[in-house]
Order: C-alpha cells, then sequence, then structure tokens
C-alpha cells in the first residue's frame, strides 16, 4: 500500500485577506485505503484545506500528490469526477428527484441504465432510505438529515477511490449517525477507499478516522492515529481539544478483546454441586461460570448459589445478563460492569463461547500503557 | 380540473389527507395531477360546441344569407367579407349574430369550468355589484326622475348590500353571486340573439324554417346551455329566488346596459371593424413577439454572460435601465433616422426607416431590461451550495448552466418575459404613430377623428390581449417550472 493522498507544503491565502494564512505549509501523507478525519475548532481551515483537494479552492503555494499524480497536472473535469464529494450544506439539486440526483454523474460518465438504477438502490439502501419510497421524490420533500444521507449516497455513486466528505453526519441524530458511522465503516472495511473526511466533533474524528489530523489557524499541530493523539498529545492545545476526558475517549477506541483475562474457571452444569463448591474453594474464587457442553455460557455460582440444595450445577446456578462479545468497546464494557455493579464482565466470542472475563484493573493497566 | 394524488403510489387521494389510503404511507406534500372529468354539464356544453362548430360551416347558419343568390356559409362570410356587397347584410347585425355565439360560449364554459374557484373569490360578487349598479340605477332615474331615482337607487342598494350581508353569514356569498352573473351572461346573450334575431327577419318577406334552422339552432343551443346551469345549480328554494332574481337584472340590465353597448358603442365597432380589428391584432402580436424573440435571445445569453463579469454586469444593468426610461415616442423617433440612414446607404427602395422593423426594434430594446435583469438575479440567487456541489463532482461550466442555474431560474426569468411581453403590448400601441400598424391605430384614428368608440375599442382589445398574453405566459411559466421548485417547504 503506497500512498495515497499527500499534502506537501500547501499554503493557502485568500485574497482580500492577504495578512493570514487560510492554510499554512500543510503536509501530510496519507496511505490508500485509510480515512483521515480534518478536526479543528470552526474556521480553522478544514473545508479550505479538502476542497483544494478537488481544486475547488486553488492553493496559493505547495503541492497536492493523488496516487503520485499532482493535481495540477491533471484536467480539472476529470480530476473531479474521479473524486466523490459530499459538501457540507448538502447541496442537492432541487430540480430533481432524488435518483436523478445520485445518478448524475454516473450518467454524465455514460453508464447504462440498468447498472444505474442498480447503484442508486444498492446506496439508498447503504444510507437506510427505502429506494421505492425515495426515488421519486424531490429533494425537498425531505427532511435535512435525510438529504445529508442522499448526499452521502451521491458522494459514492461513482464507487471513487478517493472522497472528500465534508461535515457529511453533521444534520443527523445521534442514533442515525451512529448507525450511518458504523454501516459507513462496515463499507470502508469492505471497499478500503482514502477518505479526508472533514469534521468539528473530536469524537467522531476519533472514531471515524486512521488516521486524525489536527488543525488550528491553518496549522498542522498533529497527523497522528486517534490512538497516538489521545496518548500523546502533542501539546497542550490538542490535550483541550482533546478534552480532558481524553483517556475515557481512548476507551471507545480499545475493544475487550485487549483487555481480557483468559481462562476463567468454568464448570460444566452437568456436573455435580459439590464438584462446583470444590472448585470454587480450590481456586478462590468468589464466582463460578458455568457452561454447557460445546462452552457456551448458560449463567454462573456463587456461594449463596451453593448453599440451595440441588444434584446437578445446572439446578442451582442463577442467570446473568452481565456478559459482552469480545469485539465491543472497552467503553461498554465498564459501563456494563458499573451499571450493573459487577465485579467483572464475561466475554464471549461470536458463538457466545466463554473466552475469558474482564476485571477494571486490567482496564486501569491498559490505559496506563 | 386538478386532483391530488399521492406522491407515493399516484393514486388519488382525499386534498387534506395526512396519509394515503392506497399504500397506507404519511403524506410529506400531496402532488397533483391534471384530469378532464366528464361531468353532465361537460358534456352538455361539448354537444352544444359541437353543434355550433357543425353550424358555424353551414350555409343555412343563423340564417339566410345569400350572396349572388346563393346561401354562405358564416365560416365563407368571414373569410370574403371584404368582398361582400355589405348593403344585403342588413347592417352588420348579421355578424354581430355569428361571432357572439361562439364567444359567449367559450366564456360561459371557462366560468363553469373555473365554478369552485370562483365561488371562493371576491371577484363574482364585486363585478356582479358593478353590473347592476351600472345598469338599474340609471334605469331608476329614467323612469323616476331625480328625487324618485335617489330613493329607488337608495332602496336598491340597501336591498342588494342585505342581500349581500345574509350571504356572506350563510357563507354563500361566491356562489350566490356566481350563480346570478351566470344567469345573467346567459340570458343576455339569449335576448341579444331574440333581438338580432327580430330585427333581421322583419325584413324578410318569408320566413322559412328549412332556410333558417342555424337561426333556430342557436337558440336551441342556448336555451339549452342555460337550462343546464340552472339545473346543475338549482337545489333549494333559495337558489330558486336566486334565479329569479338574476332573471329580472338580466333583463333590466340588457335593456339599459348591454343593448346599447352593442347598437352603438365600442362592441358596435368591433363587430363593424371585425376583420380590421383581427388583423390589426395580430399585425400587434407579430411585432410584440418578434421583439421578444429578439429581446429573449440576446437579453438570456446576456445575462448569463454577466453573472461571470462583474464589471459588465454593472454597465450592461445601468445601460438597459437607461433604455428603459427613454419615453417610447422618443424611442421611436430615434430609430427612424437611424434605420432610414441605413436604407440610404443601402438604396434600398422599400426602406427599413419607417414601419415594423424599427417598431419591432425598439420594443426589442424595452424588453431587454426585464429579462437581462431577470436572469442576472435569478442566476446570480441559485443556492451556492447547489452550484459547488455540481462543480465540486465534476460537471463542466455548461452542464451546471444547462442542468441547474437556468432551470432553477427558469420560473423567474419567465417572470421577466412575463413583464416584457406586457410592456411590450402596451408600448406597441404608440407604433401605431410610425406606420407599424398594430391595435394603436383605433387608438390613433379615434383621437385624431374624436370617435371615443373606436378609442375605446383599441384600448380594450390591447387590454385584453395583455391580460390573455399573460394568463398564457403564467401557463407557460408553470410548464417550464421544475416539479421539485413547486414543493413548498
Ligand atoms: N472565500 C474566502 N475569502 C476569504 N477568506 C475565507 C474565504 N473562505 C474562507 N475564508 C477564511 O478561511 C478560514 C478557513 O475557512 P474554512 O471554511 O476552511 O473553515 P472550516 O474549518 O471549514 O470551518 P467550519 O468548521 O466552520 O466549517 C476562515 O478564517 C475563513 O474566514
Ligand atoms: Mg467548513
Amino acid at each position: 500500500m503506497g500512498t495515497m493522498l499527500s499534502f506537501k507544503e500547501v499554503t493557502k491565502i485568500y485574497p482580500g485577506a492577504e495578512h493570514i494564512k487560510a492554510i499554512n505549509e500543510l503536509s501530510f501523507d496519507l496511505e490508500d485505503g485509510e480515512i483521515c478525519t480534518l478536526v479543528g475548532p470552526s474556521g480553522c481551515g478544514k473545508s479550505t484545506a479538502m476542497k483544494m483537494v478537488n481544486r475547488l479552492i486553488p492553493m496559493t503555494s505547495g503541492k497536492i500528490l493523488i496516487d503520485g499524480q499532482n493535481i495540477d497536472r491533471l484536467n480539472t473535469i476529470e480530476l473531479r469526477r474521479g473524486i466523490g464529494y459530499v459538501i457540507q450544506n448538502i447541496g442537492l439539486f432541487p430540480n430533481m428527484t432524488i435518483g436523478e440526483n445520485i445518478a448524475i454523474i454516473p450518467k454524465m460518465k455514460g453508464w447504462d441504465e440498468g447498472r444505474i438504477k442498480e447503484r442508486v438502490e444498492t446506496l439508498l439502501d447503504i444510507v437506510n432510505l427505502p429506494a421505492e419510497e425515495y426515488i421519486d421524490r424531490y429533494p425537498r420533500e425531505l427532511s435535512g438529515g435525510q438529504q445529508q444521507r442522499i448526499g452521502v449516497a451521491r458522494g459514492m455513486a461513482i464507487d471513487p477511490p478517493v472522497m472528500l466528505m465534508d461535515e457529511p453526519f453533521g444534520a443527523i441524530d445521534p442514533i442515525n449517525r451512529d448507525h450511518l458511522q458504523n454501516e459507513f465503516l462496515k463499507i470502508q472495511a469492505k471497499l478500503k477507499k482514502t477518505i479526508v473526511f472533514v469534521t468539528h466533533d473530536i469524537d467522531e474524528a476519533i472514531k471515524m478516522g486512521d488516521k486524525v489530523c489536527l488543525l488550528k489557524d491553518g496549522k498542522l499541530v498533529q497527523f497522528a492515529s486517534p490512538e497516538k493523539m489521545l496518548t500523546e498529545p502533542a501539546n497542550d492545545f490538542v490535550r483541550d481539544f482533546v478534552g480532558g476526558d481524553r483517556t475515557l475517549k481512548r476507551l471507545n477506541l480499545l475493544t475487550i478483546r485487549t483487555a481480557i483475562r483468559p481462562d476463567p474457571p468454568v464448570v460444566l452444569e452437568t456436573e455435580k454441586s459439590a464438584t462446583a463448591g470444590t472448585i470454587m474453594t480450590e481456586t478462590g474464587a468468589k464466582h463460578l461460570i458455568t457452561v454447557d457442553s460445546e462452552g457456551r455460557l448458560t449463567g454462573y455460582i456463587d456461594h449463596e448459589a451453593l448453599k440451595k440444595d440441588g444434584e446437578t450445577v445446572e439446578q442451582i446456578k442463577c442467570e446473568t445478563e452481565a456478559f459482552l462479545p469480545d469485539t465491543s468497546s472497552l467503553k461498554d464494557g465498564l459501563s456494563e460492569i458499573f451499571s450493573h455493579d459487577l465485579e467483572f464482565l464475561i466475554v464471549l466470542d461470536d458463538s457466545k463461547r466463554v473466552i475469558g472475563t474482564l476485571y477494571t484493573d486490567d482496564i486501569k493497566k491498559i490505559l496506563r500503557g | 380540473m386538478e386532483i391530488a394524488i399521492c406522491p407515493n403510489c399516484k393514486k388519488e387521494i382525499p386534498e387534506d389527507s395526512k396519509s394515503c389510503s392506497h399504500c397506507l404511507k404519511p403524506i410529506v406534500s400531496v402532488k397533483y395531477k391534471n384530469v378532464f372529468s366528464w361531468q353532465l354539464s361537460d358534456k352538455i356544453f361539448l354537444f352544444a360546441a359541437i353543434i355550433l362548430l357543425i353550424g358555424f360551416f353551414q350555409p343555412w347558419f343563423p340564417g339566410s344569407i345569400l350572396y349572388e343568390d346563393k346561401p354562405i356559409s358564416p365560416y365563407r362570410m368571414l373569410l370574403n367579407i371584404v368582398d361582400l356587397d355589405i348593403d344585403f347584410l342588413e347592417s352588420y347585425n348579421i355578424l354581430r349574430m355569428i361571432i357572439i355565439v361562439p364567444i359567449f360560449s367559450i366564456l360561459l364554459y371557462f366560468m363553469i369550468y373555473l365554478r369552485a374557484s370562483m365561488q371562493k373569490t371576491l371577484f363574482p360578487s364585486i363585478f356582479l355589484f358593478l353590473i347592476s349598479c351600472a345598469s338599474i340605477l340609471p334605469f331608476f332615474f329614467r323612469i323616476a326622475g331625480m328625487t324618485g331615482g335617489v330613493l329607488m337607487s337608495l332602496v336598491f342598494l340597501f336591498c342588494i348590500i342585505a342581500y349581500y350581508r345574509i350571504s356572506y353569514m350563510s357563507g354563500r356569498l361566491g356562489y350566490a353571486s356566481y350563480f346570478v352573473l351566470l344567469i345573467f351572461m346567459c340570458l343576455s346573450v339569449f335576448i341579444y340573439q331574440l333581438d338580432l334575431g327580430k330585427e333581421f327577419y322583419v325584413n324578410l318577406e318569408t320566413i322559412k324554417v328549412s332556410q333558417t334552422y342555424g337561426f333556430w339552432l342557436t337558440w336551441l343551443t342556448f336555451g339549452t346551455l342555460i337550462f343546464t346551469i340552472i339545473l346543475s345549480f338549482m337545489k333549494t328554494v333559495e337558489d330558486f329566488w336566486l334565479m329569479t332574481f338574476g332573471v329580472l337584472l338580466s333583463l333590466i340590465a340588457y335593456n339599459t346596459f348591454i343593448h346599447p353597448l352593442f347598437v352603438s358603442g365600442p362592441f358596435a365597432f368591433f363587430a363593424d371593424n371585425f376583420s380590421e380589428v383581427g388583423i390589426q391584432a395580430l399585425t400587434h402580436i407579430k411585432i410584440v413577439f418578434i421583439a421578444l424573440a429578439i429581446a429573449i435571445a440576446t437579453g438570456v445569453p446576456l445575462g448569463v454572460y454577466i453573472t461571470r463579469n462583474p464589471v459588465a454586469a454593472r454597465i450592461v444593468l445601468y445601460i438597459s435601465s437607461i433604455l428603459i426610461t427613454i419615453p417610447s415616442i422618443a424611442m421611436f423617433g430615434f430609430m427612424m433616422p437611424i434605420l432610414s440612414s441605413i436604407d440610404k446607404s443601402w438604396d434600398a427602395v422599400s426602406g427599413i426607416g419607417i414601419g415594423a422593423v424599427p417598431a419591432v426594434l425598439a420594443l426589442a430594446l424595452y424588453s431587454l431590461l426585464p429579462i437581462i435583469r431577470n436572469t442576472y438575479i435569478a442566476l446570480k440567487n441559485v443556492d451556492p451550495a447547489t452550484i459547488e456541489a455540481g462543480r465540486g463532482m465534476g460537471m463542466t461550466p455548461f452542464q451546471l448552466l444547462i442542468k441547474l442555474q437556468l432551470p432553477l431560474s427558469a420560473p423567474i426569468i419567465m417572470a421577466g418575459v412575463r413583464t416584457a411581453v406586457v410592456m411590450g403590448i402596451a408600448i406597441g400601441a404608440i407604433a401605431a404613430y410610425i406606420g407599424a400598424g398594430g391595435l394603436g391605430i383605433f387608438v390613433s384614428q379615434g383621437l385624431q377623428m374624436s370617435t371615443n368608440d373606436s378609442v375605446i375599442a383599441g384600448a380594450v382589445s390591447m387590454s385584453l390581449l395583455a391580460i390573455l398574453a399573460d394568463i398564457f405566459l403564467e401557463q407557460v411559466e408553470d410548464w417550464i417550472t421544475p416539479a421539485g421548485l413547486k414543493i413548498e417547504r
């Protein structure tokens, strides 16, 4: 995987505002298939930096390379048609239906009708707007959030290798935004596009980005992976910007798998109750996880349960909800531990087999690094 | 007629429904579909129209019109109006009989067609009030002298205001006025026909039904129309009184108001100069249309160009604003010497210095401002986000113009065209003074010879033309407005 997009000392000075550099010697390299989130306070030059990539804004000096080619050498129209573009203020074409909006660039590229129709339907499906209901509507018949989703679908229409997205989920409610972000990451995992993603929300930047590019007054403050930005903020500005809770934010990035304590003491539910008691005294564990013959979680046993009379473990075990798959974030894990006041959380794999436990101590250890 | 349809399944729904009864989806905004439904009155009107149309090409319609001892049809008569021996036509009354029938049929039909919307506006009530005052008050003064007239007028005004009040309170003002007006119009035409018929047939020595079936046919047609209208409206006792009132009003109004208007007056002038009015109206339309075509062909591209060049924009808008302030007489005056000098240099025999050419050019110059300005403003007002999205996705400037900017500004550009047309029709009146012809001729000739009817006829026909053109262009505006823009947010 080579470098797909690189900024080389790019500077932008707007005519009429010569004393400020809207973008000041910005340089960074983006690998093929990475999402780079541009983040920073309002007016820091995020949109400006992004729009220089498809030459909507001409740069003052420096150069931008896409796939090793200097964009100044390319034909503007061809360059732009090869880059998906989602703008901050949505900008759907009000005179065209949703279907026509999405199909406009494919049409200009001369795709055949069937292919266009199929593509439009897939895209509407991705952004969670049923095609048969929305395809013939006009933008004005949609809510702001729905329009923004159409904007995203339109940007992806020709499946471009490079995409520019300016706050694509800005007008969408938290639930749908979360859904779209996850959906987008899922697609991205498959399609591996190189994306410049502008946002002012640091949480979104951290969630979506393979690289986070933090700008301030047109200057690059830090360009790093989200993990690194949280653990090693370059200066006080970054520290402030990512927030006092940056340690907690890292919990979002890490999965439970990273802090798992493997091979917990378990007991088959077909065993005698007495056996369970023996194991507990031997290991000194206060709780014992019960599993079925496949190793799947069925419940747990504590000292209280042992006092109950019953032949087998199955008869005395208690039900539990304190489990999560190992792909969940540490934040969810911690939240689960706190909300049920647990000592530990049971961690399962995809097929619900018990693979370990999660203790707060281990989380602390991970965060300390 | 327009009916509401569901935007999803395209099936008919009640206008104010919140969700579609067919596909059960919630309705964000209702769409409309144009339909023509054949109601009973529509069918009867169609039947009447067909009879009239056939009759128009029959030699015996609407009476026995002989030309060189052979009967001729109204159609042929209109074609050969100039060659006909005027004397035999028993004045032009017969012509009026022919014209008024189709014209009023169409008018009536439109009124029926617009029934629902007319009943909601104040227009019929105001019109009814004006007509009743204009026709009945002079009648009172004539029969009862000054004091009696004042008294009777007061009583009448009191009555009509009371009537308005009652129908307003019962929410039927629009309905009632519309109904009375309709009766009034039908009956007036009916009586007019009768009058003309009487005058005409009195002079014939023998009336043979076989030779005058066209005349009876028109009567029959009108009788049917009136009957339909009454039947389709009359449902309560109240409606019966309304109808009686309508009949009374029409009888009085006809005698004091309509009859004199047609016997001598602008309408008589119209009928007497039918072909001349038609020819001049066509000339007028031709001049305005060509001027408009020139103005659109230059104004729209110019308007588009100046959105990309602010300096040019200032200059062009400034010049076109100055152009529009030049008095029209002066403008025509300028045109003549300029074009004549071209004539001279070409040694042209029939010059372009006078007549239609300078008129067309002057009108085109006047029309430029509204067209350029509206194009400029419309293009400037297209949402910049839309343009940025288009540009960012790789549309060429030409594609942006064709696919986004022009469709999005079409309604505003069209509004400019409408202004230009209405203004052009009005200013076109002056063109008569430089020999371009057009409806202005009736005004200028009327002023010279102080014949008021001619002036009024010219003015009325020009305003009619302007109104019709405006209605037509409004429709065009509706056609070219992209459907997505008609949705209210
Ligand atoms: N056309 C312009 N002319 C002059 N200055 C401009 C122009 N466009 C933007 N600027 C300035 O450049 C700076 C960066 O603007 P930009 O739009 O890139 O900000 P942003 O980071 O996208 O902000 P936001 O989060 O509010 O969208 C701002 O200070 C702005 O005032
Ligand atoms: Mg921005």
